[in-house]
């Protein structure tokens, strides 16, 4: 954290301290932003002029069958494979426990041949049942939604445009339910394709399979409406098509990654938190620059006043949100353009007046028209855990006594001898292998507990550490107390990078697993969050974005949020 | 019901592997520090091409028979040294370079935690009767893979004077269909870290209740 300004009358601008950001009920309160991994995909493929073309087209008036897309850049073409299938209602389950889908995804690694789609179709259809290969990058699947799909094939059949105002709110044909890379179900490693240059940052393979999944779901929808009614039937208005996104239902299974991977997520915040920063120690901007973050506090307001959800706990934060981009609308056209460091000012504003869920929508605006000043940090939104895996263990104790007490002093506000501090365990079920949230003191599960209670855990290794001479090595402490093992990596990794920890108790009885997963959502660059109880939510990505065909043409990051008159 | 893919066909990638040794030593008891490293160590043989996934297997086979009970193993008659403990701790110093000690099991799971300590300076690694040299860019192994699979042997390591030919390592991305087997006794530890499913934790722990069919 560089301290940019020495001179006493400037402000003192610095990345925002993790004591700050790393709390639950902040980091649950994100915003997608430029910076949003979808974004980035979007301004990398229209900058290097990628092509797409739907290759196969062998599905049926049911809607059933095999399609394919390539997706051709500078370099090397991948293809997203689709298996179309035609699932009975009583089926239809959005829950990893399901075991049929109405579309199963793959993305492959280069063209593809007869025999890879032969290889494809008889293990893609079974998702976690199947295996795929080091050709294949992702593993993805989606339903239908009820209240949309069937709707709008109908309307398409009649010669009609479906009805903006009843797309808007859902935003989604198909919901994807999974979207797994990075060597799941014998997809490739990460560190095979880390190297190249189009898939810089994070989660770029799955992202660009998922908005090829999104060109799919219309495809899907004008094909069976044009097989109803082939005299009638019409094509999706662009304009109406753009407000169409894809839709994604994800529980607890996406909850651990942010406490697993400490430095990715340092890297992710750290490059959230320096683009506003650099936002902030602007000294001057262009008078039109206040007047076009006015104009974009408005959209978001039209955002905001799409999000529906039932969850009070959302509901309550998205009356708040509304509340304070009308305030913040109004502030800012009464805000003199020619204020000193004026990002700052208002960012400052934000925080005394606004709500937190309202204070980080205005960081991801903040940071929205300055794409040449913070685009750059893109690329550093990534990291190698496996170099950060190693513990040093010729540390001193008294090193690391000192870096858990100055580090981790939060711990010291959780009393972890009370069983509130304690309620949950962190598990994974037997059925489907995927994470869960039970009661300590309501279900035979601690001895499954997984590693996902930083808090606790550090509190336990300090208290046996704390009879150890100071001057020893952290080696022998763990040769004696390889149980500590874990933490002390942690404690480590923490101390080099400051946001890699969530400086909250995972644990506790009040404590919202929805927080976890709509902090990593935001950086996917979701634009709507939908939770459905405190532990999965339904999301909208690539709302308003271009599809393919108009990539060439549409600028992504201005329709990042929705146009003020339409 | 119908096979979902042929045998042959079938490979793992390194990222799972890891994560399969990771699940399954834990679940044989390690605690998550070391199962982690298990994870590690074992990835870094197959990316070598050498059997790290069968020398698990054999190690955690012993590990559910009892005869090794405590973290790390301190050898009071009979009992034998873990590997992975034992290659933790002279990975992070706690023990010196040159170290002979008896009773290890499968000394194969040690060599990562060697290589890695001493960066391309070239080691000699002694147990049973063969004698390896490697460092973190290759290896001089003129054995073949089951040969490399010890119950338990002494292990001395020390650096190697005027060490023979080390040649880099064979790497691979993927793990073989021929690990099948190792794969699938280690999912059987694995399985011992997942909770049993029950009607009430469905629900509860994965927060449904709400209607996701819309």
């Amino acid at each position: 954290m560089d301290r940019q300004f020495q001179n006493h009358s400037e402000p003192s601008i610095v990345n925002r301290p993790a004591s700050v950001v790393m709390k639950l009920a902040r980091i649950g309160s994100f915003h997608q932003s430029r910076l949003s991994f979808m974004r980035v995909l979007l301004r990398r493929l229209k900058a290097e002029n990628w092509h797409f073309r739907q290759g196969k087209w062998h599905i049926d008036k049911h809607g059933v069958g095999v399609a394919t897309y390539e997706a051709i850049g500078p370099k090397r073409t991948y293809t997203l494979v689709v298996f179309a299938h035609d699932l009975p209602e009583e089926k239809r389950s959005d829950r990893v426990i399901a075991e049929a889908w109405d579309a199963t995804f793959t993305l492959h690694d280069g063209t593809i041949s007869k025999d890879d789609i032969a290889r494809l179709e008889a293990n893609v259809p079974q998702q976690e049942a199947g295996r795929i290969s080091g050709q294949e990058l992702v593993l993805s699947r989606a339903n239908r939604s009820v209240r949309l799909f069937e709707y709008v094939v109908d309307c398409l059949a009649h010669g009609k445009q479906p009805n903006r105002q009843t797309i808007e709110p859902i935003g989604y044909l198909m919901r994807t339910t999974a979207v797994y890379g990075s060597g799941k179900f014998g997809a490739a490693d990460r560190s095979q394709w880390a190297d190249r240059p189009e898939f810089a940052g994070s989660f770029q393979p799955e992202l660009l399979a998922v908005w090829l999944i999104r060109s799919f779901t219309i495809d899907l929808a004008e094909h069976i409406a044009s097989q109803r009614a082939p005299e009638t039937a019409i094509k999706l208005d662009p304009s109406i098509r753009r407000r169409i996104g894809v839709g994604n239902s994800t529980g607890l299974g996406m909850a651990p990654f942010l406490i697993n991977h400490p430095a990715l997520i340092h890297a992710w915040i750290n490059a959230r938190e320096t683009a506003l920063s650099r936002v902030r120690q602007l000294q001057h901007v262009d008078r039109g620059m206040i007047a076009d973050l006015t104009r974009l506090v408005q959209r978001a307001l039209l955002n905001a006043n799409e999000w529906t959800t039932e969850s009070p706990y959302q509901k309550q934060k998205t009356i708040a949100l509304r509340d304070d981009l009308t305030r913040l609308s109004e502030f800012l056209t009464d805000f003199d353009p020619t204020t000193i460091y004026p990002h700052d000012a208002i960012y400052e504003w934000g925080v005394q007046n606004l709500s937190v869920e309202g204070q980080e929508q205005l960081v991801s605006l903040l940071i929205e028209g300055h794409g040449a000043l913070v685009d750059d940090l893109a690329a550093t939104m990534s990291a190698d855990e496996t170099s950060t895996f190693r513990i040093d263990g010729s540390m001193t104790i008294g090193k690391i006594k000192n870096i858990i007490d100055y580090t981790y002093g939060w711990v010291n506000k959780i009393d972890y001898r009370e069983t509130a501090a304690k309620a949950r365990v962190w598990y994974v079920s037997e059925e489907k292998l995927e994470p869960r949230l039970g009661e300590r003191f309501e279900e035979p599960i601690e001895p499954y507990e997984q590693p996902l209670a930083p808090g606790w855990d550090v509190v336990a290794a300090r208290e046996t550490l704390d009879p150890w001479n100071g001057s020893e090595s952290i080696a022998s402490f763990l040769l004696s107390h390889p149980e500590h093992r874990h933490i002390i990596r942690r404690v480590q990794i923490v101390a080099a990078l400051p946001y890699a920890e969530i400086q909250d108790n995972t644990i506790a009885a009040d404590m919202k697993p929805i927080d976890l997963l709509r902090c990593k959502l935001s950086f996917f660059g979701a634009s709507k969050f939908d939770p459905r109880s405190d532990r999965w939510l339904r999301i909208t990505m690539f709302q308003g974005a271009p599809f393919p065909d108009e990539l060439a043409k549409l600028d992504p990051d201005d329709l990042a949020y929705p146009p003020l008159h339409s | 019901m119908t096979a979902p893919h042929d045998a042959e066909q079938i490979s793992w990638s390194l990222g799972e592997t890891a994560a399969l040794a990771t699940k399954a030593a834990r679940g044989a008891g390690m605690p998550w520090g070391l199962a982690e490293e298990t994870g590690w160590a074992v990835s870094w043989l197959q990316a070598r091409s050498l059997p790290g996934l069968a020398a698990l297997c054999q190690y955690l086979k012993c590990l559910s028979n009892g005869t090794v009970t405590r973290w790390p193993n301190r050898p009071t008659g009979g009992t034998f040294y873990c590997p992975v403990a034992l290659g933790t701790a002279y990975l992070d110093g706690a023990l010196p370079i040159d170290l002979t000690i008896d009773n290890v099991r499968e000394p194969l799971l040690l060599l990562p935690f060697i290589a890695k300590r001493n960066d391309d300076q070239p080691m000699q690694v002694d147990f049973s009767d063969m004698s390896i040299c490697l460092s973190t860019n290759g290896v001089f192994n003129p054995y073949h893979d089951t040969s490399l699979l010890i119950n338990h042997a002494k292990c001395t390591i020390k650096n190697a004077i005027n060490p023979p030919a080390i040649k880099p390592y064979e790497f691979v991305s993927r793990v073989p269909s021929y690990f099948f087997g190792y794969v699938t006794a280690l999912d059987e530890f694995a399985k011992k870290t997942y909770a049993p499913a029950t009607e009430e934790s469905r629900l509860a722990g994965a927060g449904a209740g709400l209607n996701d069919n819309d």
